[in-house]
């Protein structure tokens, strides 16, 4: 392996990476393996050593730690919550100081984007609300194992978040995963979620409007083989700003305050979500200190010269796939335009973040950005969900990666 | 009766142009118990179906008929392609007996059967790996077709851009003409930015009204007007109109009592 703490290795032969294409796609859920003219899944893996992957588990509990308190700060410090860009409905429950009702997650998953650079590990961003990426950082490495002698994965997080949720509910709980309706790869992850349960005797149900409970003292029950029970989790992969924007009789605000039923992730990990979530820093009481020495900078759009600059990515306060994330040397005049246009109309809906360079990596395809994202569950990491694009911004066409640990 | 894996090659063949294309969700359900639907006709008029292999075909017909049709096309040489983006029902059901699951909004079911049952005679056709392509969608995707209220699953879908090949990608493999096949005139909300985007990048779009013995007449694809636009993205996002989905789904509360 070169200095860089990562590299790809040997691409695995069309015929061998064919059957695990199929395997993916015919018996892991992954259904959106083509995007537009992009097969997405890499038939090179990044192969990282033990210490590398020891240093991201660290800095990711760290991260973790921090943000658990700086999340549990947040509720009291009303003030601080405007800065976050919340959609009205959430930002109006948050400040109503019901607090107390926001039941702590039994089950968390947090997911780090860190990048390599030239100065080392940064992170872009955390996916705090809905973590996707199980079934790629799953079974897509453990397939790709194989064909590495003396490698191994850095985990199985799908495992492990089953473990955490059958411990929290016990063996006979049942389980309804909600996610949008129409929107496939959410879906997927809900379908491959609940085999995963399956295996375990656990009884699902799959759930795309938060109207198909009912809460009964709190307590959510639904139609179950055609009579009504009680549920025993609810796993939301519904995002929290969708949520929001439902009327009301969609019964979506139990999903945030007031359940007894465990909620995971729960409805407080929208706060952190919040790309504007590092402009709060600086008031906290909270200690954010590896968050600030591993994230770049990020600003209000008001109180920077991003429009004229290439040193600052403009990103929207709430954006999962990387769709609303824009770099101006990376898109055409008119499209800068119209994102400066949106940005200036709402800037609280905007932050920017000062732009970092990441080191790209040579593949067979060319040079790639890779994005390591590495999975806590309950404060502790447990595995990495590896993207790579051909350009700087990781978002849906990048390709699915197997993250490996190299020499055993 | 074939594997899974036996059926996703058929549809699927390694090293066929369009196989990345094919959409796995059904065809990981075709070890479920499902029932598998009789044969049923459907109309089909030959005359007009073009010979050459600088078309494709968009076939957006109900429930199995758009499996039907691409059999059919399937005769004419063309390589039918499944993109249905919708479960069935849900995996933990797979081993139920069909009456027995929860009532879903799209009937998928019958087009999973569908898929089965075809997979035989497509197999016995030993179309060429470069045939041209004819992408088979549910018409009713986007359609609830009971109220969703708890207990029913809700399996209904959109397609996107990023489900079909670029315009880059046919005109590089000599597709410069496409031709939708559906039984109404004006184009489902989730097709139209492909159609337009296939268009803006040069290809030639057609529509075929089914059961119309017309040939295909040419259109130009009208981008939606701002409005419509925004009213799109809101709905696929929320959903407002009853049981429809990218204009779709407000849900209907349980009854309390």
């Amino acid at each position: 392996m070169s200095i860089l703490p990562l590299a790809f290795g040997h691409a695995i032969s069309p015929n061998e990476f064919q059957c695990i294409q199929q395997r993916m796609s015919l018996d892991c859920c992954k259904w959106d393996s083509q995007v537009g003219d992009t097969s997405t899944l890499f038939p090179q893996p990044l192969l990282i050593s033990g210490e590398t992957w020891n240093q991201l588990k660290e800095m990711a509990e760290g991260l973790a730690a921090e943000l658990n308190e700086a999340e549990n700060e947040l509720l009291h410090r009303s003030e601080l919550l405007s800065l976050l860009g919340l959609p009205r409905p959430l930002h109006i429950e948050f400040t109503r100081g019901n607090h107390a009702a926001l039941r702590p997650g039994a089950v968390r998953v947090l997911r780090f984007d860190f990048h390599y650079t030239n100065d080392g590990w940064r992170i872009s961003e955390v996916n705090s609300d809905v973590p996707g990426g199980y079934t790629e950082a799953s079974r897509f490495p453990e397939m790709v194992r194989q064909f590495f002698q003396n490698a191994r994965t850095t985990g199985d997080p799908a495992n492990e978040w089953a473990r955490e949720l059958l411990a929290a509910i016990g063996e006979r709980g049942r389980v309804a995963l909600l996610s949008a309706p129409g929107f496939f790869e959410d879906q997927q992850v809900t379908a491959f979620l609940a085999a995963e349960l399956q295996a375990r005797n656990i009884d699902s149900r799959l759930l795309h409007d938060p109207s198909q409970l009912n809460w009964k003292d709190q307590v959510a029950f639904t139609r179950w083989n055609g009579n009504e029970v009680k549920v025993d989790a609810i796993v939301r992969f519904y995002q929290g700003e969708w949520l929001a924007r439902l009327p009301d009789r969609n019964k979506w605000k139990p999903l945030f305050f007031g359940s007894r039923t465990l909620v995971a992730n729960p409805g407080i990990a929208v706060l952190s979500e919040s790309k504007r979530f590092p402009l709060t820093w600086p008031t906290l009481s909270t200690s954010m200190s590896t968050w600030t020495s591993m994230m770049p900078e990020c600003r209000d759009p008001l109180e920077s010269h991003w429009k004229s600059s290439d040193d600052w990515i403009v990103k929207a306060a709430f954006s999962n796939t990387g769709d609303e994330i824009h770099v101006r040397e990376l898109i055409d005049a008119k499209t800068w335009g119209s994102v400066c246009k949106s940005v200036e109309s709402h800037p609280e809906r905007w932050v920017v973040q000062r732009r970092f360079e990441t080191v790209p990596i040579t593949s067979d395809l060319g040079s790639l950005y890779p994005c390591i994202g590495v999975y806590t569950i309950n404060g502790r990491a447990c595995g990495i969900y590896g993207r790579a694009s051909r350009q700087p911004i990781v978002n849906y066409s990048a390709y699915d990666v197997a993250v490996l640990i190299a020499g055993g | 009766m074939a594997s899974k894996d036996e059926i996703h090659k058929i549809w699927a063949p390694p090293g066929g142009m369009w196989s990345p294309w094919v959409k796995p969700v059904l065809f990981s359900f075709t070890d479920a118990i499902c029932t598998v639907p009789p044969t049923r006709s459907v109309v089909f008029q030959k005359e007009w179906v073009p010979k050459t292999s600088s078309t494709a075909f968009v076939v957006d017909l109900p429930e199995e008929a758009g499996i039907l049709w691409g059999m059919r096309m399937a005769e004419f040489g063309y390589r039918p392609v499944p993109l249905y983006n919708a479960l069935p029902f849900a995996i933990s059901d797979k081993l139920e007996t069909p009456t027995s699951r929860p009532i879903s909004t799209v009937h998928v079911e019958p087009i999973l059967g569908a898929v089965v049952r075809e997979s035989s005679t497509l197999h016995k056709l030993k179309l060429p790996l470069n045939s041209p392509p004819a992408f088979l969608l549910d018409s009713d995707r986007r359609i609830a077709k009971t109220d969703i209220v708890p207990g029913v699953f809700d399996n209904r879908s959109v397609c996107f851009t990023t489900d079909f090949p670029s315009a880059a990608f046919l005109i590089e493999h000599g597709v410069n003409s496409v031709v939708v096949v559906q039984e109404t005139a004006t184009f489902a909300p989730d097709l139209l930015p492909v159609l337009i985007a296939w268009q803006q990048g040069g290809i030639k779009v057609f529509r075929k009204l089914y059961q119309d013995t017309e040939p295909p007449a040419a259109v130009v694809v009208q981008k939606p007007s701002f409005l419509s636009r925004i009213w799109f993205r809101l709905s696929v996002a929320l959903g407002f109109h009853r049981g429809e989905l990218g204009a779709f789904g407000e849900i209907v509360p349980a009854s309390s009592g």
